[in-house]
């Protein structure tokens, strides 16, 4: 392992967007990328000047609706919303997957995910947000509450979804 | 003004490890309503500033170990976030959607996992000192059985050493957002 900081100072500038789960806020996932609704944040370092790397964190809740299922995360930035694009190219180290993709492999997930990312600062307000997909309709997950369970009492359960953002540096 | 120091702690974080935590038997025929999970409880009230505000946000987290008690047992399960404003006599869910599902009941479950739980909690109505505990239930007639806290099949280099105290460490804590 390397790291890349031998030591931190404490978190600063700490912004937090919490997003209340209902019927029209959980995400049943398609084979193409969709935003993960509770995941979006507008984010200001205030501390780029000083070399601070800023973390989004990301914390949701995760289910299957098939009996293979997976989710696929990425996460985007950009100046506005409508200009989001990848971190780097091909996303490398900004992309995440859960689940399994195997129709031989089963795994009936439900669970509560955490997704942290460490960017180097920038100047001025971004938008970061994740987007997410299941590799295809067959294999197909959701955000934001855990399910199925069938019996009374037991049903669809939502979870709301939390992004913090906050700077660090090197001390 | 010349700030002396950028690194300052205004977010009062607060955190309890249990160092030699026992196992936590959990089974179907027995925990069908709602149970405290050992460890998972803590005292806390938001973080108030120099200006009189309060902190907006609570973060609760606190990680724990679940691991099935035979080849065929299952991890599943129903959690919520509880608090007690009695000292603990009495506890009530905390609501907003801080109830979920892990695993599945059904065939094909996760055997094992540390499951690491994170709420934002609101603090509108929270001014006094809270205790916040997670409490689970299973559903009866299926093959949930586990244990909190030590994992089932351990293995270290010398092979398998279930018998030991193979204990994960719990965690819980809380932390202030203004």
């Amino acid at each position: 392992m390397t790291f890349l900081f031998k030591n931190y100072s404490n978190r600063k500038n700490i912004k937090v967007v919490k997003t209340t789960a209902s019927s029209s806020t959980n995400i049943y996932l398609n084979s193409s990328y969709q935003y993960a609704t509770g995941s979006r944040i507008s984010y200001t370092p205030l501390h780029n000047s000083e070399g601070s790397k800023v973390i989004y964190e990301f914390y949701c809740a995760y289910s299957y609706l098939d009996n293979d299922n997976n989710a696929r995360f990425k996460l985007q930035i950009g100046d506005t919303v409508a200009t989001l694009g990848d971190v780097v190219t091909n996303s490398d180290n900004y992309i995440n997957s859960v689940g399994s993709n195997y129709s031989s492999g089963t795994l009936r997930v439900n669970d509560l995910i955490t997704l942290r990312y460490l960017l180097d600062s920038w100047e001025n307000e971004k938008v970061l947000q994740v987007d997410a997909k299941s590799t295809s309709t067959s294999y197909q997950g959701a955000l934001n509450l855990t399910t199925r369970f069938g019996a009374t009492g037991f049903g669809d359960l939502y979870f709301n979804p939390f992004v913090i953002c906050y700077e660090i540096f090197e001390v | 003004m010349t700030y002396l120091n950028k690194c300052y702690n205004n977010n009062k974080i607060k955190i309890l490890v249990e160092n030699s935590p026992n196992a936590q038997h959990i089974v179907a025929s027995t925990h069908t309503s709602f149970t405290n999970i050992t460890y998972t409880e803590i005292d806390y009230k938001p973080q108030t500033y120099i200006d009189g505000s309060k902190a907006s946000f609570v973060i609760y987290s606190t990680s724990i170990l679940l691991d099935q008690v035979s080849n065929s047992s299952k991890t599943a399960g129903t959690y919520r976030l509880a608090k007690s404003t009695d000292n603990g006599n009495t506890w009530v869910e905390w609501g907003d959607n801080t109830n979920f599902h892990f695993s599945t009941w059904e065939n094909c479950s996760i055997d094992a996992s540390v499951l690491d739980i994170n709420f934002c909690l609101d603090t509108a109505s929270w001014d006094d000192t809270l205790k916040l505990q997670m409490q689970l239930k299973l559903k009866q007639t299926v093959g949930a059985e586990f244990n909190i806290h030590k994992n089932y099949q351990f293995y270290d280099q010398s092979g398998d050493v279930s018998s030991a105290n193979n204990v994960y460490k719990p965690k819980v804590m809380c932390w202030s957002i203004k």
